[in-house]
């Protein structure tokens, strides 16, 4: 009986601040990305000649988030049934995107306009992560391109 | 080639459609435990059906306790808690050969029933019951659990439910934790209903061998007045009905006549044996 509380109390608890942080985050995500849309981020790996005379550095953004204890119930359960794992899904789309921001983040401090050559890598960590309570982390990270004064 | 001057703006819902994870658990964990709830059932009802069929002597022969009786006074209280069963079984009985144990150095209150016919009696039970009735009603009730083949039916039990936790998940993760909570809440359901068909049963052999009931409820009312909790213990993860509903049961299978019969004592030599006065 006791069991069924803390797990139900636990669920709850992981639902509501789970629910709270990721609206939040979201709506932190939708601002910032509008802000930063002028820092253009692009995976190719050679740039065009036109920015052959630009300086580049390595930018890079890093992103750690918990999965929340009612995330890990929802995927346990989807281990059984099968299919898209939602809850999931969110916690990567936030980490990837909020990762991608404090890269531009990064590059807009140098005073870059676009960042190239971009890449992710996303990795579990946490001690508790064989019991699917852990953490996500996605780095992002590409060259930024500063323009030189006698460049333009 | 050039790059764009600015990211483009995607449309939300590509990589998280923002589904509410609530809907998707209510679902899911309706359907595993819905899921879980009818094999329990297939299972308790398979087992009890299997149970019977299956030969007794296959049972294995599961005794716990001391194999030498330590003390001549020890040998006289077996002797006579074997015979006393042995009285209570009915000749034309299936199961007739019945191993009663004497535990002496156990104070709690208690009588249990193993596979391969055994019977435990503690010390504290023959502290706790005031006349032969009272003890006849529990080794009567653990005989009834032995005849009606309750240990192989709990086998059977179990050996479905370790399947299902194995197909489920029988880590910590949490679909393999409601599994195994709703198996357990199934399988203590199923064992509060052997223990009130073993009541009945009881019941009717006391009926058979004394011609009444009376005293049966000895034990129960000893635990309502020992054991505080006892009267507010019922649940859905309870192995044994609530006592305030065995003693209403057993009150209402003794018949009119019934009270005016006097209670048999238990033997003088065991009363003074519990160090008490006779």
């Amino acid at each position: 009986m006791i069991e069924l509380i803390v797990f139900l109390v636990l669920l709850a608890l992981g639902y509501g601040f789970g629910r709270l942080s990721e609206s939040r985050h979201y709506r932190s995500i939708f601002q910032r990305e509008q802000a930063l849309r002028s820092i253009a981020v692009v995976p190719i790996k050679i740039p065009p000649p036109e920015y052959l005379r630009h300086n580049s550095t390595l930018v890079s953004g890093s992103v750690v988030i918990s999965v929340d204890y009612f995330k890990t119930v929802v995927a346990s359960l989807r281990n059984i049934f099968g299919g898209r794992v939602g809850a999931y899904e969110s916690l990567l789309d936030r980490a990837r995107r909020e990762a991608i921001l404090r890269m531009q983040e990064e590059a807009r401090e140098l005073g870059a306009e676009t960042i190239y050559n971009v890449k992710y890598e996303t990795s579990r960590i946490g001690e508790n992560a064989a019991k699917g309570l852990g953490s996500v982390e996605v780095l992002a990270y590409g060259t930024a391109l500063i323009a030189c004064p006698d460049s333009k | 080639m050039s790059f764009p001057k600015e990211n483009p703006q995607l449309p939300e819902g590509i990589n998280n459609q923002h589904d509410n994870p609530f809907v998707d658990f209510v679902i899911m964990a309706g359907a595993l435990l819905l899921a879980v709830v009818a094999i329990s059932f297939l299972i308790g009802w398979g087992a009890t059906r299997i149970a019977p069929a299956v030969p007794f002597e296959w049972e294995p022969n599961l005794s716990f306790g001391p194999s030498d009786v330590s003390s001549e006074q020890d040998q006289r209280i077996a002797e006579y808690l074997q015979q006393l069963t042995r009285d209570l079984i009915p000749h034309d009985a299936d199961i007739s050969e019945i191993n009663v144990h004497w535990l002496p150095d156990i104070e709690a209150a208690n009588a249990f029933a193993t596979s391969g016919g055994n019977i435990h009696v503690t010390r504290g039970l023959l502290d706790a019951v005031k006349s032969e009735n009272g003890l006849a009603m529990v080794l009567a009730h653990e005989y009834a659990h032995i005849e009606l083949r309750h240990p192989v039916v709990l086998m059977l039990e179990q050996i479905g439910h370790t399947l299902i936790a194995l197909v489920t998940g029988f880590d910590n993760s949490s679909a393999g934790a409601i599994t195994q909570q709703t198996g357990f809440i199934s399988l203590m359901a199923f064992s509060r209903d052997m223990e009130r068909a073993a009541d009945e049963r009881a019941v009717t052999l006391l009926n058979a061998y004394y011609g009444h009931s009376r005293g049966s409820e000895e034990l129960f009312e000893h635990i309502l007045q020992t054991d505080k909790d006892a009267a507010h213990q019922w649940g859905l993860w309870q192995s044994h009905p609530a006592t305030q509903e065995r003693i209403e049961f057993l009150e209402s299978q003794k018949k009119g006549e019934d009270t005016h019969v006097s209670l048999r004592p238990l033997p003088d030599w065991l009363e003074k044996a519990l160090n008490r006065e006779p």
